[in-house]
């Protein structure tokens, strides 16, 4: 069952109602064939985005391309895309066998091909027990897979899909994750995926694309993103937990550059060094990851950079997550592994950078890389 | 909310648990969640469903009796305060149909006669006869039916394009369609009749149609109604491949098919019981409808209450049956709706 997928493209796309931007001066390629999230938190732009291209809404500027045709003025119905909505939008009234096939319909496919087309797509997504019935008389992971058959059954050109699982329970979030990942992999069509789950994003994307605020902060494969946020939102919004992100004032002396603060410094690698110089950057943000502070008890003899008070060790599943308050105030998020079970709440501890370091301007938020 | 399947003897998994009415099981329960009838075991009186552990299954059964009693007591007395009202509402009903099968005297005989051991069938084609009844329910039949059909249709026409469709001035049009409701139909009748004489349809059908083709009620109904459709369906049918009529047709309508069917015989009652209108436009038996002709019968047959009672039950036959076959399409459309996820 292999379909034509087609690349998706948006340049300088805007979009305003009423003078309020929605989106601004997004741009952005989709390969055919791949798989790409748009990522973002609530009210970020990303369905506004996802509407777009299925035509629902029409753009204040820019061009979309859809498989290289300019889409601009073309109804929904004749840009060949398909779209899976958040409350699966089944019509009630119908059986799962009309909605199936509701596309076809107003194709006017002949009757014959419109039943092996069903009949073929509700044997690829486990549904051929249930033709015969209604929405309401399904569960969620069956409607779902109703919404996807409907979907898939005219072959579409490129998939949209507005936060399909997130009406799902946990277990079956993930087992439909799966699925959709399978599924993609043997159409190979192209599919973009909104989400605010960055879970989501990091293990079903070939490429995420975060927005924040209407606009696109970055595209990337999950691991550029996570190992090379472009700005201190896509750093502090990508991750579980969150990387740490502290302010820091920039001091140089001598040939070394530290970064200080509230009365603790700590020296920054060579290379970051000598751009931070040539900037004239006065103040930045550190961002460290989790996973890439150490922590040891204040009595422990050690070489803590930063002192800070536990507030709360939660264990979860192979790390102790610990959440320490600054002596400066600001709190850090450190995961440790089961050596650390000795730290308790209230406990004095101290805390170094061992792993990557991250570091954006601290006015702009862009990231500074030699 | 009725799904008699779903019961098993305790209320694990009933419904949804909204509060809606239960009619199922017999004991006829209003109102509150989880109250059900039937059997509540033990293992689900804490109506979440999840049951208690077994240790504590035995205290509770005393509880679960006296629980039992109170409920019978309290459904006892909801069944005799609905009978009564079932008797006040349906008594005058009862009284004539027996009055519409006794003789004049009978009907003027005290104590009152409330049964009919030798009824009078021969009243009904009486009335028929006497008072053109034939003709009325003919003319009542066309005016209602075609004001019925065409106030359906504009109103959800009208209904959708308020509800889905941008265009200038919508609102302004939309509240003047409100404002029609405002106006009672004395404050406009004399300038109305004035129009049709102008017209020339004095003493004609367009008199008795035309000026009841669309219904503001309706308008405000359907677009109320329509507004509640989820707006993901709209964008799923679009692109599915529909544009508004197929919505329209396909989705919209059969969804509120319940909601079309009370309106229906809402415009069939108001259309069908209309008397001054009708009497003010025409003065010719042969447009006149049926109620006019009820007026009549009480004119020819002044002693004869027995002819009255039996027209009066001839008029209100169509009503009757309407209810009945909309019956099942009015019960449904209370706890009808779209799908949410």
């Amino acid at each position: 069952m292999a379909s034509a997928s087609a690349a998706v493209a948006l340049e300088a796309v805007s979009k305003w109602y009423d003078n309020v931007p929605a989106i601004q001066d997004a741009t952005l390629e989709v390969m055919p064939g791949e798989f790409m999230v748009l990522l973002g938190p609530s009210g970020c732009g990303k369905t506004t985005l996802l509407r777009l291209i299925a035509g629902l809404e029409n753009p204040s500027q820019g061009v979309i391309r859809i498989g290289g045709r300019v889409v601009n003025d073309v109804d929904p119905k004749d840009r060949d895309v398909a779209m899976v909505f958040q409350s699966y939008a089944l019509y009630p009234h119908m059986t799962v066998r009309r909605n199936i096939e509701f596309p076809l319909r107003s194709r006017h496919v002949p009757e014959q091909e419109r039943n092996r087309l069903v009949e073929e797509v509700a044997g690829s997504l486990q549904l051929e027990k249930l033709l015969g019935r209604k929405p309401a008389q399904l569960s969620g992971g069956q409607r779902q897979r109703v919404a996807l058959a409907r979907a898939i059954v005219r072959r579409p050109l490129a998939f949209l899909m507005d936060e399909p699982l997130s009406n799902l329970d946990a277990q079956l979030r993930i087992e439909m994750r799966a699925e959709l990942v399978e599924l993609h992999a043997k159409l190979g069509i192209t599919i973009i995926y909104v989400t605010h789950d960055q879970v989501e994003a990091t293990t079903m994307g070939n490429r995420i694309a975060v927005i924040e605020g209407g606009r696109i902060q970055q595209v990337g494969t999950p691991q550029d993103i996570y190992q090379r946020p472009v700005n201190a939102f896509v750093a502090g919004f990508v991750g579980n937990p969150p990387m740490n992100i502290i302010e820091a004032k920039v001091e140089l002396s001598g040939d070394v550059v530290n970064a200080s603060f509230q009365g603790a410094s700590f020296q920054l690698p060579a290379d970051l060094a000598t751009l931070l110089r040539k900037k004239e950057v006065s103040s930045v943000l550190v961002g460290v990851r989790p996973q890439d502070v150490s922590i040891v008890k204040e009595d422990t003899v050690g070489m803590g950079q930063l002192r800070a008070k536990v507030s709360l060790v939660e264990s979860v599943g192979s790390v102790y997550r610990i959440i320490c308050r600054l002596d400066g105030g600001g709190f850090v998020t450190v995961d440790a592994y089961r050596d650390k079970r000795e730290i308790r709440t209230g406990d004095m501890v101290e805390l170094s950078i061992t792993g990557d370091m991250h570091l954006f301007d601290a006015a702009s938020g862009e990231r500074l890389e030699p | 909310m009725w799904r008699p399947t779903e019961r098993t003897g305790d209320m694990v998994g009933y419904g949804d648990g909204s509060g809606g009415i239960d009619v199922a099981g017999g004991a006829g329960s209003v109102g509150s969640a989880g109250t059900g009838s039937g059997v509540v075991s033990a293992g689900s009186l804490d109506g979440t469903g999840r049951g208690l552990p077994p240790g504590r299954s035995g205290q509770l059964n005393a509880g679960a009796g006296r629980k039992k009693t109170r409920r019978y007591a309290t459904n006892g007395a909801r069944y005799i305060v609905l009978a009564g009202l079932a008797v006040i509402v349906g008594f005058p009903i009862y009284i004539t149909v027996v009055n519409s099968l006794l003789s004049s005297r009978q009907i003027a005989a005290r104590p009152p006669v409330l049964f009919p051991l030798h009824p009078l069938w021969g009243d009904f084609s009486a009335a028929f006869s006497q008072a053109h009844l034939g003709l009325y329910l003919r003319n009542s039949f066309i005016v209602t039916i075609l004001i019925m059909i065409a106030e359906i249709i504009t109103s959800v026409l009208a209904g959708y394009a308020f509800a889905y469709l941008k265009f200038p001035f919508r609102r302004l049009l939309f509240m003047a369609c409100i404002a029609t409701m405002m106006v009672p139909m004395e404050a406009t009748i004399v300038p109305n009749r004035q129009t049709i004489v102008a017209l020339g349809w004095f003493n004609s059908f367009p008199a008795l149609i035309v000026p009841f083709l669309a219904s503001g009620v309706g308008i405000f109904l359907f677009r109320q109604a329509f507004m509640g459709v989820p707006k993901d369906l709209h964008d799923a049918a679009k692109l599915d491949g529909y544009g508004h009529w197929h919505f329209l047709t396909r989705i919209v309508v059969p969804l509120n098919r319940p909601l079309i069917a009370a309106f229906a015989l809402y415009a069939f009652m108001s259309a069908w019981n209309q008397y001054l209108w009708p009497l003010i436009v025409t003065d010719t038996n042969s447009v006149r409808t049926v109620q006019i002709g009820m007026a009549e019968l009480e004119n020819v047959s002044v002693n004869h209450f027995n002819l009255i009672f039996a027209g009066t039950l001839e008029a209100a036959l169509p009503i009757f049956i309407l209810l009945i076959v909309f019956q099942r399409q009015l019960v449904r459309g209370l706890s009808a709706g779209a799908l949410k996820g």
